[in-house]
């Protein structure tokens, strides 16, 4: 219950943090999606189940905010929760590597499918353009951040698992 | 961990669930089922917070800028002081350009457009937290008489669209977002036209123009509105100035790029017009109707 209670206002707090203070600390023009972090993050150290419960929670909060297509980026996040989580018995909590590159394949396969559901669908084919000046960017901005937030999360959900 | 048991079952029944839930949402709000008013809600828990956050953002963004500023200040200030000399001689011939061209406005009747509309001002508290829109939340909503379609404007022209209305808040899609799309004209001579917001264009602060009909005598720098023909847009509102004008394949039309004249990276506060333009087209019919009684 007490997880339950973190994954609620972390997300929230990420979410608040990521519409309104990172929108002024953009660099190469992006910004780093800290709930992509959070998803994938929680995914890789509790499993499947709680990943999905996290993405999908995460979707539906953009969703109902910013969506343009409710339901659109909720069904994206949930499936990113539920592959991340499959990988969750592959390693070791402590080793950092892997789940931050289980963050980065997140991240664009994130991109991939919002190019996919928003943009290709309108007719915009210019695939390399958008992978290489919007996917790509974000995709290392949101590691570099991932490395700091990943160890925090971890730290809180350890200490949670103790009490 | 009682997480073990059932482990490979309990996942895999909630991720199948959610995503059923996921494909309803979607199918229903394609199908246009209105998401209004679980979406007011959200926004008038998140506003207050989203708000006190955006101005610790606003004051990190500005402290550094502000040590940036001071380096490039000098030689900037020697610039400037050229320019004023330059800019002062400029600005006595557009003196007697405005005088004039204001005598034109009176004959066209164009005056009363701008200042005729109720406007409201806005702050921006919040902005798309993705990399794909460019749509940003503002901080008054349907208690401050915001609705639907209205237009948003900033002090030069005209910046996008609300789409959403929360109690207090609501979202604005700026005219720079992939998915929009306004009706224009060519100012010079009404040529109607389609500005369009475009990803690619968008790091170099560019908007895409098509369907520019053939024989236009349209050239750079013409200045481009929104028109007459828009069913959301109020006429006459000044978008930006055209470039690079190139024909398309079918070289029946042209396309070329656009310079709004808003500064999208810099907005922070907007003005929202009151007026929606189905009133006023409503308006219009209803002086039409009472003219032609009294003629008959």
């Amino acid at each position: 219950m007490r997880k339950k209670i973190y994954y609620a206002v972390s997300v929230i707090l990420l979410f608040l943090l990521q519409s309104s203070l990172f929108s002024h600390l953009t660099v190469a023009d992006v910004v780093p999606n800290l709930l992509i972090i959070f998803t994938a993050s929680v995914a890789t150290i509790e499993g499947r189940f709680d990943g999905c419960l996290t993405g999908f929670f995460s979707g539906l909060l953009l969703d109902v905010t910013y969506g343009h297509i409710l339901g659109m980026y909720a069904l994206g996040y949930l499936i990113i929760g539920y592959c991340t989580g499959t990988t969750n018995r592959l390693f070791y909590k402590e080793d950092i590597t892997f789940p931050i590159l289980m963050i980065a394949a997140s991240d664009i396969a994130y991109g991939i499918y919002m190019y996919l559901a928003g943009f290709l669908i309108r007719g915009r084919l210019d695939f390399p353009y958008y992978f290489g000046h919007i996917i790509l960017p974000e995709a290392v901005y949101t590691v570099i951040i991932a490395v700091f937030l990943y160890r925090l999360i971890l730290l809180v959900l350890m200490r949670l698992d103790k009490e | 961990m009682n997480h073990n048991r059932n482990n490979s079952k309990r996942p895999r029944i909630l991720f199948i669930i959610l995503i059923m839930i996921c494909l309803g949402l979607i199918a229903a709000s394609v199908s246009g089922r209105n998401a209004g008013s679980s979406r007011g809600v959200v926004s008038l828990i998140l506003r207050p917070m989203q708000s006190g956050i955006n101005t610790l953002g606003g004051f990190v963004s500005s402290a550094s800028e502000k040590k940036k500023t001071e380096n490039s200040l000098e030689s900037e200030n020697e610039n400037l002081q050229n320019q004023v000399e330059e800019l002062q001689a400029q600005v006595t011939s557009l003196q007697q350009n405005i005088t004039d061209y204001n005598e034109l406005l009176k004959l066209t009747g164009l005056t009363e457009k701008y200042p005729g509309y109720k406007m409201t001002g806005a702050r921006i508290i919040g902005k798309d937290p993705g990399n794909w829109y460019s749509t940003f939340t503002i901080n008054k909503g349907s208690r401050d008489g915001i609705k639907k379609d209205m237009n948003v404007v900033a002090e030069k022209g005209l910046v996008g669209i609300v789409t959403q209305v929360g109690l207090t808040s609501s979202v604005v899609r700026s005219i720079i977002d992939d998915t929009s799309s306004v009706s224009a004209m060519i100012s010079k001579n009404y040529d109607n036209c389609v500005v369009e917001g475009d990803l690619t264009l968008l790091n170099k602060g560019l908007l895409s123009v098509s369907m520019i009909s053939d024989n236009t005598s349209v050239v750079d720098g013409d200045e481009v509105v929104t028109s007459y023909v828009s069913d959301k847009y109020l006429p006459g509102i000044l978008i930006g100035y055209i470039s690079n004008i190139q024909a398309d394949d079918t070289k029946l039309s042209y396309h070329a790029d656009l310079t709004p004249v808003v500064d999208f990276q810099h907005l922070s506060t907007v003005m929202v017009i009151k007026t929606l333009k189905s009133d006023l087209d409503t308006e219009q019919q209803s002086t039409d109707q009472s003219e032609s009684e009294t003629q008959g």
